[in-house]
């Protein structure tokens, strides 16, 4: 592909992203579960990968996460440590898994990028506030995962078939 | 949707069950002895008997960003006020049973029921 060309895709994908993020971040959710979303933003993360590959997945979202953060108010606050730390390792972990354990389709790696995005998050929480009694919240953290994991990743699918045919 | 994803699912669902049942069988252990733990900035400022009382009692915590107010009554803990952005402190409700925990990120305040103090402290002076 042209550089320019890609550079545009790119540029157009880290704004769907960060539109996506922000219209998340206006969603009321009905339980009072702290920390769960839908990861509307994980859909761009994982099409790049698919589309492009590491570098390309990191760029975008971490970009999107700095344009969010910029868009809410939130830049540096704790909230966006977590959506960093979350969208960083999420990234990372669908990446590899998407390249070296073949048997997952997209919607394996989108529940394995949920996850991580999960774990991720704890993890930051527990460095910010130094307690590691947060840990105990992850399985319900992990179970809400599953079926915001999978709806992200059946649109990515729907989505993937229409970029594929476009490329 | 191929055979690995499901058994991801399937995996994952019954890990973090039974992980979350563990956790939940593990603190309802000895539910009579929960202690209300509250920690700001990494540090216990204040640890309370959880009893089945049906005063309500007050506790004023001093956060990061600024003052919180922790209810305690039946046995029972919420967070009535907090100056954080979000609220979800606030939002979250009671909690009653041990490992049961309301965190206030911004403030950087964690109030966790507890049955086990060995590590506590016998008083805090300020």
């Amino acid at each position: 592909m042209v550089k320019t060309q890609k550079l545009v895709y790119l540029s157009l994908f880290v704004t769907v992203a960060t539109a996506l993020g922000f219209i998340e971040m206006m969603l009321p959710y009905p339980m009072p579960i702290p920390g769960i979303k839908l990861g509307l933003a994980n859909i761009v993360t994982l099409l790049i990968i698919y589309l492009y590959g590491l570098k390309e997945g990191l760029a975008v979202s971490l970009l999107r996460v700095f344009f969010v953060s910029f868009l809410a108010g939130t830049f540096l606050s704790v909230s966006f440590m977590l959506s960093l730390s979350g969208a960083i390792l999420s990234t990372l972990i669908m990446y590899l898994f998407k390249k070296y354990v073949a048997v997952f389709s997209i919607i394996g790696i989108s529940i394995i990028g949920a996850l991580a995005h999960n774990i991720g998050q704890v993890l930051m929480v527990i460095l910010l506030i130094k307690t590691k009694y947060v840990i105990f919240y992850l399985p319900i953290l992990l179970i809400t995962g599953l079926p915001t994991g999978l709806i992200t990743g059946y649109i990515a699918k729907y989505l993937l078939s229409y970029l594929n045919n476009t490329k | 949707m191929t055979k690995a994803d499901k058994r991801l699912l399937i995996i994952i669902f019954i890990v973090s069950f039974f992980a979350y049942a563990l956790i939940q069988l593990y603190f309802n252990h000895a539910l009579s002895e929960g202690q209300v733990i509250v920690k700001s900035r990494g540090e216990i400022v204040k640890y309370i008997h959880l009893q089945n009382d049906e005063n309500v009692q007050r506790l004023e915590i001093e956060g990061k960003v600024g003052l919180l107010i922790i209810e305690i009554k039946d046995g029972m803990v919420r967070m009535v006020s907090s100056n954080c952005p979000e609220k979800i402190c606030i939002k979250q409700g009671w909690i009653k049973n041990p490992g049961q925990s309301i965190v206030c990120v911004p403030n950087e305040v964690v109030v966790y029921i507890d049955n086990d103090n060995e590590e506590l402290p016998d008083a805090i002076t300020r």
